[in-house]
């Protein structure tokens, strides 16, 4: 999964967003790196939609324009837990690696001590 | 979340912005913007900081690969087998085409003296030029009547031994090979009982040398100096791949505006290559393989086999309203 699909999925999890408000909140859940353009956004959410991960929720006009919102369906929400699990995991590889390799060299020290 | 942003310098910034948004949302195809347009107009002037002109240029960006990447979509979306016999169409069309432009280039050379020999050449081509507006335009019996009356067309001037005017040419060479002419015409009719409409955006590309032609026939009867040189240059795109410099940039413009047609369909590219190949081989002797025809045949053939090769790909359909309500 590409991390701006990841974001969009991401944003949609505490509820129900319209477009403009994905790309907000996306940028605040990756910190301000994700920034997603409108375009982008688009294309993320037709791809989405047709996957059946993310479907439509609600349709008004507001100021004259359509405006949709959007929620996560139970696929893309078992598909954004799964990313993060298997990027945790992924994670935890390498920090667990780390701290091992520490450990190790700091009971080396000990034991020469 | 607001309803709709006003941007610092008023009502008239934000419609010279949505003015200027609209026009960028003209990169996606029209159904397309017909459902989702008003949604993404929306979207993009509450993500446009307040007091611009002009939507960020990360987004200008993002919407026109968003359009690129919808209409590639739209225009996978018949099918392989269905995209061929398109391709195959326009191919035939554009060998009609130029067919057609060749004639008017004799009728224009060395200038038109109103004879009745030239009358009746201008009234012969009359069904081929219906015949390719058919091909985008008609119903499957005008594509048939006016095939038919092409092909009549051609064998009376064969039968006929009509002259052609300026007398550098006879007529089985205006329509060489005169056969290919007419399994073509009838291959046309075939095709366009089994495939979808072509799009009616191609059909520039068939009026592209008939126009080019049109347009030197013009300058000749104005009597300018270059029209006859010009005139060469319209035998030479015919004849062969080599050619004068000022060819060269007509095509060269081809196929710039092919190259940009490819990125969201290469089916017209398709059928430009095909009727290249049909082009040259109707307009070279001896066996299609020599050296001549790597060029004028193997390299139209092998883009038209690499074309039909990515036409297999499937499409991505996009459906914004796709499980709503």
């Amino acid at each position: 999964m590409r991390e701006p699909t990841y974001f969009v999925l991401a944003a949609l999890l505490a509820g129900p967003l319209h477009g403009y408000a994905i790309m907000k909140r996306a940028g605040e859940l990756s910190g301000g790196r994700v920034r997603l353009a409108t375009g982008t956004l688009y294309t993320a959410l037709d791809r989405l939609t047709d996957e059946g991960q993310v479907r439509l929720v609600s349709e008004q006009t507001v100021a004259g324009r359509v405006r949709r919102t959007y929620g996560l369906t139970e696929s893309g929400s078992a598909a954004l837990r799964a990313e993060a699990q298997r990027m945790a995991e992924a994670a935890r590889l390498v920090i667990d690696g780390a701290s091992t390799a520490k450990d190790g060299r700091l009971a080396r020290k000990l034991g020469t001590a | 979340m607001s309803a709709g942003r006003v941007p610092e310098g008023g009502d008239g910034d934000l419609s010279r912005l949505e003015r200027r948004a609209r026009l960028l949302l003209r990169a996606y195809p029209p159904g397309y913007r017909r459902r989702r347009g008003e949604e993404i107009l929306g979207t993009l002037l509450e993500a446009t900081p307040p007091g611009r002109g002009w939507p960020p240029a990360r987004d200008l960006t993002s919407v026109l690969r968003g359009g690129i990447a919808a209409r590639r979509d739209i225009n996978r979306s018949p099918g392989a087998a269905a995209s061929l016999r398109q391709a195959t169409i326009l191919a035939i069309a554009l060998y009609l085409a130029g067919m057609l432009s060749r004639e008017l280039g004799y009728l224009g050379f060395p200038g038109w003296s109103g004879n009745l020999a030239e009358w009746q050449v201008l009234l012969s081509v009359v069904p081929l030029a219906a015949t390719v507006v058919a091909a985008w335009f008609g119903r499957l019996w005008q594509i048939a009547v006016t095939a038919a009356a092409a092909a009549a067309a051609i064998v009376y001037r064969l039968d006929s031994g009509l002259g052609v005017p300026g007398g550098h040419r006879s007529p089985a060479d205006v329509v060489s090979p005169p056969t290919a002419a007419l399994f073509l015409l009838a291959a046309l009719v075939l095709l366009a009982g089994t495939s979808p409409r072509p799009p009616r955006s191609w059909l520039w590309l068939p009026g592209l040398p008939v126009g080019v032609a049109g347009l030197l026939v013009v300058v000749n009867w104005l009597r300018l100096a270059a029209a006859a040189q010009a005139l060469g240059w319209l035998d030479g795109w015919f004849d062969g791949w080599a050619a004068p410099s000022p060819y060269t940039d007509l095509f060269v413009i081809m196929v710039a505006a092919s190259v940009c047609w490819l990125v969201t369909d290469f089916r017209p590219l398709l059928g430009l290559a095909l009727g290249f190949a049909m082009m040259h081989v109707a307009n070279v002797s001896g066996l299609p393989f020599d050296s001549n025809g790597l060029t004028g045949f193997g390299l139209p053939l092998a883009v038209a086999c690499l074309l039909g090769l990515l036409l297999d790909r499937p499409p991505r359909v996009s459906s914004p309203t796709a499980g709503a309500r």
